[in-house]
């Protein structure tokens, strides 16, 4: 089980490095309407790092429910979601 | 390197005002992740600039190509792909599969493999380019059974091989070798079946790490180290020639001890190419000289320059060692399967390179082979290069004679020659691999020396020197620009070998009589290593000079000048204006 308090400070790391030009205030508010930068080349660049950070699989099809840092969140903190 | 690790060293360093270093990936797939290491990599190689990696149009691989010839960057990375060839040869357009369609894949591919080498040639005309050829497999369209080579899919690589070759040959072009792509990212786990149908990325992210890699090393290139100290018992040969006796040492396939015979090969070739290799050895002196007298030693005797055989400390033949070769610790590896030995130099010398001889471990030495020639690697071997032990061995002599440098000097019988805006590669060579006698320990790289040498106020004066000694090929390379009554000097080199012979001097002499100015002003900085430099200059102006433009005239540099006694041969005589 991964311990809640580091998977949000690994995923905060994930955001602040694909979307450099947020503060670390807006990161846990970030949302692919609100962060002109977030686009679909964007998306992919979040899912690798995360794939990355976490170790984990994220299906190409979950890709579009990925809109938000708090939709990631969620789906890091599901690990039957999360192929490893 | 981790996408996370990629993006991470671009934000760090996205904070700076300066200009960035513009390079291009030329390419025709979505570059995404592949644009993200290549930056990345290229950053980690030049820490003291931003990087700036521009990109073309989707599937226009030819088209981007064509682009930056109108508006070249600094550097172009180009990566092929099948799809870029023939999009039959893709998975993103599902037709051309069929047994009819091999012959015209085959002719279609002639012409535009034609057109690809056209314009990449025509780019590096302007810029270096680092080209990657496909490196993804075919799609599985060919009729063959499963293990057996097809015959449209040889003939497709054959051509992709010969251009390879062309490319190659071209001036400024350096193609991604295969065999080390495939050694750091295995073929069959190159390919990213999901993200190329979806996002037209085919890449893993392993692969485009890899690749990226490639790419930005034959773009920003590591500088070649200079020598390489070898041990003899256990290294350079098999066996402790003071106990085996001269006889009882070995490196052949007989005796099990044929990687000594390869290490030996390595040097040799190395030595064949300028790298300097010296003998650190604690042995007695006599027994070590019947031992290099073995006439089936592989890496000649006269090759290895100094051969300090002794019973002190390592690190006091290693500091005898880069004394002579008058070269730093940073610049040399050192060789030797005592870790105490290699342990005892480190501490004296933390820079050294040292690297233990793997004794008995076949594997671990061939691996430790691969590892030296990359240390040591060149683009390209001139002929200067073989030059460079037969002039240390000169200049250590020189030393030795000299009691009345005059007298010494007046007797040399010395020519130098200067060779007027002909730039070579040996010259830029000489400017990114020079540290002591340098003007401002600037490194250039290709694109602004190439651009350097299209405008019409700069000039290029290339050094070359000659006594009774030895040859010592092109040694000092200045650069800068006329105007009016100033010579501004932007760079300025005299390798370490050319020391004491008053080179400097003459090359001075030279540029106030070519362009008949009365003053000189040289961009100097003072660095870590440009010591040499300083005190030439100290001489000559009477002070120390400190960073920045540095006022010589004629009457001081008259004042101060040592007799010269070189003959100068001059390959444009008729352009100087003014006797000095």
């Amino acid at each position: 089980m991964m311990n809640p308090i580091n998977v949000q400070s690994q995923l905060d790391e994930c955001f602040a490095v694909a979307f450099p030009e947020l503060s670390a205030a807006e990161i846990p508010q970030a949302t692919m309407e609100s962060v002109e930068m977030w686009d679909s080349l964007a998306t992919l660049t979040l899912v690798s790092v995360v794939e990355e950070t976490f170790q984990i699989r994220i299906p190409l099809d979950e890709l579009p429910n990925l809109i938000s840092y708090a939709a990631v969140s969620d789906f890091v903190n599901c690990p039957s979601r999360a192929a490893a | 390197m981790l996408l996370f690790d990629a993006l991470k060293t671009i934000r760090a360093r996205s904070t700076g005002d300066e200009e960035p270093i513009r390079f291009s990936l030329l390419c025709g797939l979505t570059p995404l992740h592949l644009r993200t290491f290549l930056t990345a990599e290229l950053l980690q190689r030049m820490p003291a600039q931003g990087v700036d990696v521009q990109i073309g149009l989707f599937g226009d691989l030819i088209g981007n190509i064509e682009r930056s010839i109108e508006s070249p960057p600094n550097g172009a990375a180009v990566v092929i792909e099948w799809s870029d060839l023939d999009a039959r040869l893709g998975f993103r357009s599902a037709f051309g599969w069929r047994p009819n369609c091999m012959a015209d894949i085959v002719q279609s591919l002639t012409l535009r493999i034609g057109q690809l080498r056209n314009a990449l040639v025509q780019l590096a005309e302007s810029t270096p380019i680092a080209v990657s050829m496909p490196t993804l497999p075919l799609p599985p369209m060919f009729t063959a059974p499963g293990g057996s080579a097809d015959i449209t899919a040889l003939q497709i690589r054959h051509q992709l091989q010969d251009l390879s070759i062309q490319l190659h040959a071209a001036n400024r072009i350096r193609v991604v070798d295969p065999q080390r792509l495939d050694a750091v990212s295995p073929p069959g786990e190159r390919f990213d079946a999901a993200s190329e149908l979806r996002s037209g990325f085919p890449y893993t992210n392993q692969h485009a790490s890899a690749l990226a890699s490639q790419l930005a090393e034959l773009l920003r290139p590591a500088t070649a180290l200079k020598g390489l100290i070898t041990d003899l018992d256990n290294t350079l040969w098999s066996g402790i020639v003071g106990e085996d006796g001269v006889d009882g040492i070995s490196w052949d396939l007989d005796r099990h001890t044929q990687q000594h015979a390869l290490y030996q090969e390595m040097l040799a070739s190395f030595a064949e190419i300028g790298v300097l290799v010296a003998v650190a050895s604690r042995n007695d002196p006599a027994v070590v000289g019947e031992a290099l007298r073995r006439r089936d030693l592989i890496v000649p005797a006269e090759k290895l320059f100094p051969v300090e055989a002794n019973w002190g400390p390592k690190s006091q033949s290693v500091a005898r060692i880069l004394q002579a070769w008058n070269i730093s610790a940073d610049s040399v590896v050192f060789i030797d399967d005592s870790p105490i030995e290699l342990a005892e130099a480190s501490a004296a010398f933390p820079e050294l390179n040292c690297r233990q001889f793997p004794v008995d471990d076949e594997a671990a030495v061939v691996e430790l082979l691969y590892e030296l020639r990359d240390l040591f690697g060149r683009t390209s071997v001139v002929s200067d290069d073989s030059l460079r032990i037969e002039s240390i061995r000169a200049a250590s002599e020189l030393k030795s004679q000299e009691t009345d440098s005059e007298a010494f000097l007046a007797a040399a019988d010395a020519e130098i020659s200067f060779e007027w805006n002909q730039p070579d590669e040996r010259c830029l060579q000489l400017v990114n691999k020079t540290n002591q006698f340098n003007l401002n320990g600037r490194r250039i790289d290709e694109f602004t020396w190439h651009r350097q040498q299209q405008d019409p106020e700069c000039f290029v004066l290339a050094v070359s020197y000659r006594d009774r000694f030895a040859p010592l090929g092109k040694i000092s390379v200045v650069s800068g620009r006329h105007s009016e009554s100033t010579l501004y000097v932007d760079s300025w080199v005299l390798s370490c070998r050319a020391f004491s012979r008053r080179i400097e001097h003459a090359v001075l002499a030279a540029l106030f009589q070519r362009f008949g100015v009365d003053r000189l002003q040289l961009d100097f900085a003072a660095t870590s290593r440009n010591g040499p430099m300083r005190t030439c200059l100290t001489e000559l102006l009477g002070t120390e000079p400190v960073s920045g433009p540095v006022d010589l005239t004629r009457e001081i540099f008259q004042n101060n000048c040592p007799n010269l006694y070189a003959r100068v041969s001059d390959d444009e005589p008729d352009q100087c204006s003014i006797a000095a």
